[in-house]
Parts: C-alpha cells; sequence; structure tokens
C-alpha cells in the first residue's frame, strides 16, 4: 500500500490492484473516546448514512447510491484504547464490469455525504430514536450484552468501560449542536487516513483528494493506555435464559508496541482460538460444557477476556478450568505442536489478509496508530519467534480483574 | 477445460469423478488463499426421504446437524486439528437444504484438500462419542433459544406448517437430539453421502491441472457405496397455517413481531422458482424499503422502526412472505402490513434501479472465494447455471413482478410476537 503525505495528519493511502472487482474506500477520522463522544458519533453516524444536503430524503439518498450500482455505505465507530476512529466505508463495482464509468462519481458522492450530511431537528430526532432502539436492541443478545457488561465492571473510570456504539445514560442530554460541533471537529481536526484499494487510476484519486475539504491540517489523538491493578470483582446479573454467559476480564497490562506483545497474541490463540486450543479442548471437548468458547484481546486497553456460554451448575468448574489452562501456558505445560499451531495460523492469517481488502485496511490502520515501522514480513517474523517462555511470561502479566455471569433467574440445583 | 464467464470474467472447470462426485474448479489466480467446500443436499428438511424402490426412511429432527457434528471424528481425534497442523481453518455447517464441510488457507491447498475429501467419504463415529456430544448439541440449541430474532422466526414456521419440517429447528430439540445415536448416524450417512449427491467447489490461484489430478486419483480411492437415489418425500401440507396468533414470552428489552403469509404456489423449475424469488423481492424493496417515499412517513407515525423488514423463501415444496418488526402493538402492524401489501407495486424506473442495485450487489459477492463457492454450489444442488441466476435479475418484468403479488393469500397468516414476559 502507497502512502502519500498531504497536510498534517491529513494521509491517502492506496493499494492498486486488478483483483477485486470493486474498489473499497475507508475514511477514518481519529478522536477522542467518551461515552458521550460515542453516543454523539453513533449519532452522527446514522444521519450521515442517511440523508444529506444533495439528497435530502431517503428516496433520493437511495436513487443516489443505485446510479452508483449499489454502491454499498457504512459509517461506524471501532474503538481504540482511549481513541474513537469513526469510519465511513463504502464499496463501489470496479468500472471495468459496466458500460459506465463511476469510479469519480462515487468518490466526489462520499465527500458530498461527509461534508453535508443533512443535520436538522427532524433527522436528529430520527437517529435519537434509531440509536435508542439499537442499544435496546443489543441488550437482548445475551453474548454482546455478557461481554460489554463485562467491560464495563472490568474497566471503570478508564476508556475500556465505554461501549463504541452509544450510551443509553447519555444519549437523552445529547442535542443537535453536539452533533454539528462533532461534525465540524471531524472535517477540520481530527487526524484523517483514507485508504483507497482500487484499480482504478492512482493520479484520480490523488487529486480528488488533495483539492478536497479534507485535505486541512489535523492532530492526532492517543490512543494505548494500561489499566491499573485492581482487586478481582465477580458480579451476577440474572435474564430469564437457559444459558449462563460467562466472561472473565484480564488486565494484561500489554500494549501493541510492547515485546511481550506478540507472545500474548500467540499465547491467546493457543489459549482459546483454535480447535485444538487448550480451552477448546479441555471444556468443550473432553468435557462437553459448552458449544462455544474464545479468549481474545481488547488490543488498544491492554485487556484480555474468555468468553463461553455454559450450564449455570457447571460455572465454578469452567471458571476453575479457564484458570488452569493459563496456568498451563505459564507453566509451559503445553505442546510444542500447539504453539507451532498458534505461530502458523496467525502468520496464514496475515497472508491471507491480502485477500480481503478490509482486513488489509485494518491492519495497516492499526500500524500507523501504533506508529510501527514494521514490515509485515518483520511481524511475522516477530511472531515466528515467539516462545514457551515469552507466553509464560506475557500470561504470568495477566490478573484476572472481573468475572462476570449472565445467568439463568432459576437457580437450577 | 477450461471456461471463462465473457461478462463476469470468472474462470471454471467442471467435471465428474468416476464415483459420481461432481467438480467445481474457480481459478483466482490472484488471490494468495483458497477455499475448498464439500457438500451433500442433506438438510434439516431431510426428514422423510424416499429411496428409488420407495422404500422409505424416516430422520429424526436434528440429524443432518449431528452427523455434521460428528464427521469430524476419527480415530485419533478431532479432524480439526489435522487441519490446523496443516496451517488451514476448517468448519461446517447445516442449512435447512444441504451440508457443507470446509475449509480456507493462505499457504498450501493440497494436503488439506486431500483431507477434507478424506474425512467426509470416511467416518469414524463412536457410540460414546455421540452421548458426549449431545450435551455440546444441546447447549448450542440454548444458545440460538436465547436470541430473540432467531427465536421469531422459529416460533412463525412452527405457526405456519403442521407437517413440514420447516416447522423444527435446523438443530432440533433437545428432545429429538437426545433420541439420535449412532446407528440412526450411520445409516443417515449411508444414504445421503455417496460422491454422486455431492459436489466438491474449490476456489484457488493454483492451477486447475494440478487441482483436478489430485481430485481425481483420490476420488479413485473412495470405495462405492450404495449409489440408490434419494429424495425428499412429498410432505401432505395443507394450505391453512396452524394458528394466526401466537404470543412468546421473552426477558427482552425490545419486542418483536412477525407476520407470515403462507404461499402454496410451486415451479416447475429451480430457474423460474428463483425467477419467482426474484421478483418477489423487488416487488417487496419497491414497496416496503426507503425507495418508497412513504417510508419516511411510516417511520415519523411510529408505525415501523429500523428494525422493520420483509423477507420471502421459495422453496421446492414451501413458500412465505414474512414482514416484521420491533412493536408491542402486532395488531396495528398487522393492519399497516395488509394496508401496504394491498398497494405494493413497482414502476419502470425503480425496478431499472433495482436491476442496478442488484447487478453491483452480486458482482461484489464474487470477490469472496468462500461465498463465490457456496453459490456455485448451491446453484449445482438445484440443477442451475451460478451466472443465470444472476443474468435472470436483467430479464425481470414489470409485469411479472406485478403478477408475484397474486401468489400471496393474505387470508392464510400467523402474527407471532416476542413479548416482554412478566
Amino acid at each position: 500500500m502507497q502512502t502519500f503525505f498531504y497536510e498534517t495528519m491529513s494521509n491517502l493511502h492506496i493499494e492498486t490492484t486488478q483483483k477485486f472487482k470493486d474498489t473499497t474506500i475507508s475514511f477514518r477520522f481519529l478522536t477522542e473516546l467518551s461515552a458521550k463522544s460515542a453516543t454523539v458519533y453513533a449519532l452522527l453516524a446514522l444521519c450521515m448514512e442517511d440523508r444529506n444536503e444533495k439528497a435530502p430524503s431517503k428516496v433520493a439518498m437511495n436513487q443516489q447510491m443505485d446510479e452508483l450500482y449499489g454502491a454499498k455505505l457504512d459509517v461506524r465507530s471501532i474503538g481504540y484504547g482511549k481513541a474513537l476512529a469513526v469510519e465511513v466505508r463504502s464499496k463501489v463495482v470496479d468500472d471495468r464490469y459496466l458500460d459506465a464509468s463511476i469510479a469519480q462519481d462515487h468518490f466526489e458522492w462520499l465527500l458530498t455525504m461527509i461534508q453535508s450530511p443533512l443535520l436538522n431537528e427532524e433527522t436528529f430526532n430520527e437517529a435519537k430514536v434509531v440509536l435508542k432502539q439499537t442499544l435496546l436492541r443489543n441488550q437482548d443478545s445475551a453474548t454482546k450484552y455478557a461481554i460489554n457488561q463485562a467491560f464495563q465492571i472490568a474497566g471503570e473510570g478508564y476508556p475500556l468501560e465505554v461501549d463504541t456504539s452509544g450510551s443509553l445514560d447519555e444519549l437523552e442530554a445529547i442535542v443537535l449542536s453536539d452533533l454539528k460541533l462533532a461534525h465540524h471537529h471531524l472535517l477540520t481536526e481530527a487526524r484523517l487516513d483514507v485508504f483507497l484499494i482500487t484499480s482504478a487510476s492512482l493520479k484520480l484519486y490523488q487529486s480528488l483528494f488533495a483539492e478536497s475539504f479534507l485535505n486541512v491540517e489535523r492532530k492526532s489523538t492517543v490512543t494505548m493506555y494500561k489499566l491499573e491493578d485492581t482487586k478481582e470483582r465477580r458480579v451476577v446479573k440474572r435474564k430469564d435464559l437457559k444459558q449462563t454467559n460467562l466472561v472473565l476480564v484480564y488486565n494484561a497490562k500489554i500494549n501493541p508496541i510492547d515485546s511481550l506483545y506478540w507472545p500474548l497474541r500467540v499465547g491467546l490463540v493457543a489459549l482459546g482460538q483454535l480447535p485444538s486450543s487448550l480451552c477448546f479442548t479441555e471444556i468443550r471437548e473432553k468435557r462437553s460444557l459448552c458449544y462455544f468458547i474464545g479468549a481474545n484481546m481488547v488490543t488498544f486497553d491492554g485487556a484480555v477476556y474468555v468468553y463461553t456460554g455454559i450450564d449455570q451448575t457447571k460455572k465454578d468448574e469452567v471458571i476453575e478450568l479457564i484458570s488452569e489452562q493459563m496456568q498451563r501456558l505459564i507453566d509451559q505445560d503445553v505442546s510444542d505442536q500447539l504453539i507451532d499451531n498458534s505461530q502458523t495460523m496467525m502468520v496464514n492469517s496475515m497472508l491471507g489478509m491480502v485477500d480481503d481488502p478490509f482486513a488489509m485496511i485494518n491492519f495497516m490502520y492499526q500500524r500507523l496508530l501504533m506508529d510501527s515501522p514494521l514490515t509485515i514480513d518483520e511481524i511475522m517474523d516477530q511472531i515466528r519467534a515467539v516462545t514457551k517462555e515469552s507466553i509464560a511470561q506475557a500470561i504470568q502479566q495477566c490478573t484476572l480483574r472481573t468475572v462476570f455471569s449472565l445467568q439463568p433467574k432459576e437457580e437450577v440445583q | 477445460m477450461n471456461i471463462t464467464h465473457p461478462r463476469y470474467q470468472e474462470t471454471l472447470r467442471t467435471f465428474t469423478c468416476d464415483n459420481g462426485l461432481s467438480v467445481i474448479l474457480i481459478h483466482k489466480p490472484e488471490y494468495q488463499g483458497s477455499a475448498a467446500l464439500m457438500g451433500t443436499p442433506f438438510g434439516a428438511l431431510d426428514l422423510e426421504q424416499v429411496g428409488e424402490d420407495l422404500q422409505k426412511f424416516s430422520v429424526i429432527p436434528g440429524t443432518a446437524h449431528f452427523l455434521e457434528h460428528k464427521l469430524f471424528e476419527n480415530p485419533e481425534g478431532d479432524i480439526m486439528n489435522v487441519f490446523t497442523d496443516l496451517g488451514a481453518s476448517v468448519n461446517a455447517f447445516t442449512s435447512y437444504h444441504e451440508t457443507v464441510y470446509y475449509f480456507t488457507t493462505s499457504v498450501d491447498v493440497i494436503e488439506p484438500l486431500k483431507v477434507l475429501m478424506n474425512f467426509v467419504a470416511n467416518p469414524s463415529i463412536s457410540a460414546e462419542s455421540v452421548e458426549k456430544e449431545k450435551g455440546i448439541i444441546v447447549q448450542e440449541l440454548n444458545m440460538y433459544e436465547q436470541m430473540p430474532d432467531v427465536r421469531l422466526m422459529m416460533e412463525t414456521y412452527k405457526a405456519l406448517y403442521h407437517h413440514h419440517p420447516l416447522k423444527f429447528d435446523i438443530g432440533g430439540s433437545e428432545e429429538s437430539v437426545l433420541q439420535i445415536d449412532k446407528q440412526h448416524l450411520d445409516e443417515s450417512y449411508q444414504r445421503n453421502y455417496h460422491p454422486q449427491n455431492m459436489v466438491l467447489v474449490v476456489a484457488t490461484g493454483i492451477e486447475m491441472d494440478v487441482i483436478e489430478s489430485l481430485i481425481i486419483s483420490e476420488q479413485a480411492k473412495q470405495t462405492q457405496k450404495s449409489a440408490q437415489k434419494i429424495t425428499r418425500a412429498v410432505i401432505d401440507e395443507p394450505k391453512e397455517v396452524v394458528t394466526d396468533f401466537v404470543s412468546i414470552p421473552m426477558d427482552v428489552q425490545s419486542e418483536k413481531v412477525a407476520i407470515a403469509f403462507k404461499i402454496d404456489q410451486r415451479y416447475d423449475n429451480p430457474l423460474a422458482r428463483i425467477k419467482a424469488e426474484w421478483a418477489m423481492r423487488c416487488l417487496c424493496e419497491a414497496s416496503f424499503s426507503s425507495l418508497n417515499p412513504h417510508y419516511q412517513d411510516w417511520f415519523d407515525q411510529g408505525l415501523i422502526t429500523d428494525f422493520f423488514g420483509v423477507d420471502s423463501d421459495f422453496g421446492e415444496d414451501y413458500g412465505f412472505l414474512l414482514f416484521f418488526n420491533e412493536t408491542a402493538d402486532a395488531k396495528s402492524f398487522e393492519s399497516f402490513v395488509l394496508e401496504q401489501w394491498e398497494k405494493a407495486t413497482i414502476d419502470e424506473n425503480t425496478l431499472t434501479q433495482l436491476k442496478r442495485r442488484n447487478l453491483g450487489s452480486a458482482i461484489r459477492r464474487m470477490n469472496h472465494l468462500d461465498d463465490l463457492a457456496l453459490g456455485m454450489m448451491r446453484a449445482k444442488f438445484s440443477g442451475v447455471d451460478y451466472f443465470e441466476t444472476i443474468d435472470v435479475i436483467d430479464t425481470l418484468t414489470l409485469e411479472e413482478i406485478q403478477a408475484i403479488k397474486h401468489v400471496v393469500n393474505v387470508s392464510t397468516r400467523s402474527v407471532v410476537q416476542i413479548v416482554k414476559n412478566d
């Protein structure tokens, strides 16, 4: 991917390829994360997707997108530690498969949508209604709700507690002027990285971007941080469910720039991301205690979590088993094969990124935020260099911070 | 011989192995990764089967899905670990229509492909492991049951169908899962996993000659089992729905409603059915999405939410049209749907707009190796050409779309709601 630097913190990254049948574009604005900002930007995202000054109705918006052969549009927020990236992403069919040339029209349409969303009382109130419904709906997804609750408890006082989808507590107090200010901030100040994966002319996009309102001097925002260690908390919430959703959150105190980062990532693959992983083997395959179990990381917050759905009578047994698997990694009581496989799967997933435009973009963006000079090849070398000892060191650093369980209302003996 | 589609620029090779396995190779020379899928048209709808000799077989609900779980077992352990050792990610799924085993890899495709063909052809299921698997499957069923959207669909199918297997969850129920034993799995496997019934699709950048030779030589090693052709028995499903109203209490924040119309229309050939599905989709998009200028008013008046949507499915022996929304007022939503269905229509401009949209979306889907491979497999099971299923959109006329409205009899409907429990 080639990077072109324009004004400070206004960067354009382009990968030209004939491989895909479409062009993928992602505009990423970086701003500070708080419960309020997450909610304001969630509302702004809804307004941007909905209408703009050149397409002042849903019908007109649809027409514009269908003139671009059903261009896909999605505006979303992604958390990166202390920061929130507001992403405008779109896909459009490549000119090679059409009788028309739409690449330039598509880019200009996106610029209009970013510059001039229709922000008035009507669209604002509609966005509020939609966001409220979405946030309530999210609570009905037991797994998502349990993970959010676990982060809220484990991350109290830190960005980890913030749900980037927005907050019901903040929603009512937000007014239209908050959205207008946030929009102005995106247009004029927030760090911007634009990613393009396309077969179209590099020069076309360079000139479109350089001459656009987006090419102004901007400021970046701090992302990574570490949680302080606190006393472990165990919280139970009850719902009328058949299954207990269990989430364990650990403080790893490891950021992506730390030397133990890749050992931790490899360790997590071995712990709960493979069919041969310790949790999957010991908890699902040997004991039939769950259908799903996984281990992952909230990368820029340095937190690690394990999540599963189990029978509530087995909760203590499963917590104990998860803890035993962590200890096995610390004791280096795992096969060489499992570690090799974990490394191989991570390396292969990096090799496979070149077939997935958004995976490429996500990876590139993380590296930019980390200010990492490493190439993909160098990162793969670091993964291959991970040892059982370094994994043990990384896992040793993880302290259990929260055990959250969303349990059935009726106690089963 | 390789054939490159002139419009979509996809290069394919198709052939049939001596044992009857149908193979589709998709050449994606610029891709680093590969995807391979092996599937049988044995899905959750196959509960009553008939052999060529007219012998009937009853299948316990959830069997296809249970088999999918158990095929990953081999005498040395879990076959998933073998794929992991080869650097490939393997998985499988069971739908109402088929069971599919697949892997993706960014490195060597040859060895995982051999393993895929071998493990699907040579199951090794022990009685002990069948019993053990029941606990895992029950947890899976519990997981789905606590999802309000999934529950709404399941309860809607139950309200519509008296006998049709659509009324059962793909995984069956806890009760049916507990009934399944090794013998039942073995017999179901023998009937439904013969190579003659199955399709293998490989999408890769590797030269197709190499892949073809490998598949032919590996398939030559697979011993032949009974080649009896199995079909799904005709279900005697009444035109009427089971119940016109069901209310399901759940511990939810958002109450939901589905209004489903049972469709009795059947189509002689798969392409006609696919075209009818497109016609229904276009009519519904034109009338019930934000393409309709009244959509904004409906939203502002609180008649619909952003969850509102329409779905339709025209199977070989079933059909339905489904509207869903988030509301506590099922009656008002029902009146709204009935009133708007009366008015449902489409004009020439909107049809052109939808043709463009759907063409763009179909072309974009071809970027994804697994999506493309699955689309090819499903087209093969249906006996149609994959690209024809896309081209058919272009041939839709206003008259055909208006005509599709008449397959819906609004009096055969069920209203299903998910309400907050006390």
